[in-house]
């Protein structure tokens, strides 16, 4: 298939074909058909004029024949002779005249008007009239006595009668011989007559063959035409078809295209053609006509736009190579916007191609087509997050690669249970305001006891996420109005942490399975899972030494009998254990300077024991040998956070003091480090031993220690506590 | 390389010395003969105006007088030259700026020399 443009020059080089095809044709009837056929029918017009003519004349031959005898017989009897001899003479002169005529006859040219005697001048009919002359001539002199005859020729008496006198004889002897002459003369010029009108005929015969001749040609000329004039039209027709065909196809194609596709002009103006996506592309059925600006200016930010138009505009000037602008195309791949679309739709990508069209050598339009990127930069978007999270795998599997296996396993366990439990407490209807609350300490206590335990095996990406887990938890806590939709953001990040978990899980199954796969089958120990409580020993060392470090401060933990534990109590004393050794570093233990300085080892000491007490159950006692407490900087900062009033501040004992660590809010909220200030550490552990049916105490010497003392019940009834926290 | 009636002088401008050196071993244009290297607009000019070059490799962010300016004033003094401005693409707005005062073309940084080669073929070409 040609291109329009293509089909527009053969169109028109045809058309050319045509109208030199029809001119041709009419030279060609108008040199073969009309002209000679003018020429013959003034042949045979002129040879018609030219034997009436004849005709007309012949008659004088008889009659100058008749007035001879005529003559002839009035002399024998006496008669009157000058009136024949009159009409001899009349006779006569109409034949020289019509000889004279005749002989002087000639053709004339094609714009005079042919006269009776045009055709005699044909050479054929020439030599009869010139025969015809000369017979005419030669006889009229024999006739000349006659003419010259006056008078009478008789003698005019009465004796004589009427007998002739010699002018009579002389005439009668002229008569005579004038008689004796016609009989040779007379026929010659008749024939000299008949051979005028056989050659006018024969000529009249000549032209109306040939005329007929003509006649025909100019038919077949004429057929010709008609045929040449129905085949031209045909063609045309087919031409036509070809071009509509070709402009449905362009329409199909502008119909089809998924690509926007127009045209600018100087004035940067949208063609009238423009591919039918356009509509969709841009959400409007109105480009056509529509400045490149207006398109524009709604969708894409104005310094954006600014730019484009720059690039357009220079597009227009030769100096700018076309192929070496591409990589500066503002709109290569620009994110729209449209008016009257929320922000939350999925953001939409253009993309915008530029391309001159030259009519000539100059620059007529520019070609643009735009596609929906969308798509591609979504999924762009999307290896990149692939990429960031496999990178965040991979930091993952190295933090894990350090994590103690066992440590690892007891952690993934526990998480597991906490976050099951978040997803309880959050699907727990509430209505009231204190039901909300109530959920969010309890979401909080769970979230950080998992975010201390990441942090005490070093799992920096878990984390990292209770840490914004507790942020949000946290606003929560200092909003107003809570309700229901409140919680709808936990939910997702509870589920981040779910798939966190998921995948380390993951990776932790991959790697024991490799580790199988190397280790002799009879190194395979018990399962991870299966932990002995011996791990939360070297976790809470590993705490004290990371948070130790973080606060500039030198912890150590001592442990005694955490192997006593059931297994049932494990997760709560861990979950004490890595509160109270927390607070212990942060707020127990001096700086190795302070302690230098009061004579103690400049490493702190934490010894957490575990005694089963029988019946009564266990005995945890976690104690430092920090600083201790003072009971008057805890009512302090216990009537700051409007947990005591003024009043009754002074009336409280040192053990009521004590008891304000337990409170709710108690500590700050103001310092967010991930490892202290939350104001929940003791609090969190008061509510851990309330709910599993234990009780806390606390005791402190100042400069010396600060003690927790935990009493957990037997373990059945605790198990179920603990549980349906 | 021989002085001829179709070798055409080139001018490297840019502030770094490794671009500069790198522009000059990499173009392998048998009609370009590098006739100098300037380290900032002013500089730039003054080489232009004295070595009277063709063709111009031109940096955009650069002390003294940068490149919008320069292909401004490299262009006023002789509207045929060729400019092929090579810069990072940091913004399209600038880039499409120095287009607007007269550069032909833009190639961006980083390049390799086939990119390099490639763009001054298509900015002889477009000649």
């Amino acid at each position: 298939m040609k291109s329009p443009v293509e089909q527009d020059a053969v169109a028109r080089s045809r058309v050319r074909v045509d109208i030199l095809l029809i001119a041709a044709a009419c030279v060609a009837f108008v040199g073969a058909v009309f002209i000679p056929g003018l020429r013959l029918a003034k042949t045979l017009s002129n040879d018609a004029a030219a034997l009436k003519f004849v005709s007309e004349q012949r008659r004088y031959s008889l009659a100058i024949q008749s007035a001879v005898a005529a003559v002839q017989d009035r002399l024998d009897s006496g008669g009157y002779v000058q009136t024949p001899i009159d009409q001899l003479r009349r006779d006569a002169q109409a034949l020289t005249e019509a000889t004279n005529r005749m002989g002087a006859a000639q053709a004339i040219g094609w714009f005079d008007a042919p006269t009776e005697t045009t055709a005699l001048a044909d050479a054929d009919v020439k030599a009869s009239v010139t025969a015809l002359a000369a017979e005419w001539s030669a006889y009229r002199r024999r006739l000349q006595p006659l003419f010259e005859f006056q008078g009478i020729p008789y003698f005019d008496s009465e004796s004589a009668g009427t007998h002739l006198n010699p002018a009579g004889r002389r005439l009668a002897e002229a008569t005579t011989s004038a008689l004796r002459a016609a009989r040779e003369a007379i026929p010659k010029i008749d024939a000299d007559f008949n051979g005028i009108g056989d050659a006018l005929q024969k000529s009249s015969a000549a032209a109306a063959s040939t005329l007929s001749l003509v006649m025909l040609l100019g038919l077949l000329l004429a057929a010709t035409m008609v045929a040449l004039g129905i085949m031209l039209q045909l063609g045309r027709q087919r031409q036509e078809e070809a071009v509509l065909e070709a402009k449905r196809q362009a329409d199909s194609i502008f119909r089809t295209m998924k690509e926007g596709l127009f045209l600018l002009d100087r004035d940067l103006v949208i063609g009238a053609a423009h591919s039918a996506a356009m509509r969709d592309l841009f959400k409007r059925d109105d480009v056509a006509g529509l400045t490149f600006e207006d398109l524009l200016k709604d969708i894409v930010p104005a310094k954006t736009l600014a730019t484009a138009m720059k690039f357009v505009r220079v597009l227009w000037t030769e100096r700018t190579n076309e192929n070496l602008v591409k990589s500066i195309n503002p709109l290569g791949e620009v994110e729209v916007h449209f008016p009257g679309e929320s922000g939350s739709a999925a953001p939409q990508y253009l993309e915008f191609d530029f391309h001159r069209v030259r009519s000539g050598t100059d620059i007529s339009h520019i070609l643009v087509s735009v596609s929906d990127a969308s798509a591609r930069v979504a999924l762009g978007h999307e290896l990149k997050a692939a990429q960031d999270q496999s990178q965040s795998q991979i930091d993952t599997l190295l933090g894990l690669l350090r994590v103690d296996p066992k440590q690892l396993a007891s952690f993934l366990g526990d998480s597991d249970v906490a976050l099951q439990m978040v997803n309880s407490i959050l699907r727990e209807p509430a209505r009231e305001e204190s039901a909300f609350r109530k959920k969010v300490d309890s979401i909080f206590r769970q979230v950080h006891a998992v975010k201390g335990e990441a942090a005490a095996i070093g799992l920096t990406t878990i984390e990292d996420r209770a840490h914004r887990f507790e942020e949000d938890l946290r606003a929560l806590r200092e909003k107003g109005d809570l309700s229901g939709n409140d919680f709808l953001p936990l939910i997702v990040k509870l589920d981040d942490l779910f798939t966190h978990l998921q995948s380390i899980r993951d990776l932790v199954a991959k790697l024991s399975r490799l580790q199988q796969a190397a280790a002799p089958a009879a190194e395979r120990g018990a399962p991870a899972s299966a932990a002995a409580p011996t791990d939360v020993d070297s976790m809470l060392k590993q705490l004290a030494e990371k948070v130790g470090h973080e606060n500039g401060k030198a912890a150590r933990v001592e442990s005694a009998g955490l192997e006593a534990l059931p297994n049932a109590y494990r997760r709560l004393v861990k979950d004490i254990a890595v509160q109270a050794v927390r607070n212990a570093v942060m707020h127990g233990i001096e700086t190795p300077q302070a302690r230098r300085a009061a004579g103690k080892d400049p490493c702190g000491l934490i010894r957490i024991e575990v005694e089963p007490q029988g019946a009564d159950g266990f005995r945890l006692s976690i104690e430092d040998d920090g600083q201790g407490l003072s009971t008057q900087k805890i009512v302090a900062t216990a009537m700051q956070r409007g947990l005591v009033s003024a009043d009754e501040a002074p009336t409280l004992g040192p053990k009521q003091a004590l008891r304000l660590l337990f409170r709710a809010g108690f500590s700050t909220y103001d310092k967010s480090t991930k490892d202290a200030g939350r104001g929940v550490g003791m609090n969190l552990i008061a509510n851990l031993v309330q709910e599993a049916g234990g009780r806390i105490g606390v005791s402190t010497a100042p400069g010396k220690f600060t003690r927790f003392t935990v009493n957990l019940p037997v373990l059945q009834s605790a198990g179920k506590n603990h549980e349906a926290a | 390389m021989s002085e001829g009636p179709n070798v055409l002088k080139m001018l490297i401008v840019d502030d770094s010395n490794i671009i500069r050196r790198r522009i000059e071993r990499s173009q392998q244009i048998d009609r370009l003969e590098v006739v100098g290297a300037a380290a900032n607009g002013v500089e730039a000019v003054e080489l232009f105006r004295r070595t009277g070059a063709d063709v111009v490799t031109m940096d955009l962010t650069m002390p003294e007088m940068d490149g919008i300016e320069c292909v401004t004033e490299l262009v006023r003094i002789r509207p045929d030259v060729l400019i092929l401005v090579i810069s990072a693409l940091a913004d399209k707005a600038t880039a499409v700026e120095a287009i607007e005062r007269g550069a032909n073309g833009f190639l961006c940084k980083p390049f390799t020399d086939r990119q390099l080669n490639g763009a001054l073929e298509e900015l002889l070409a477009g000649r």
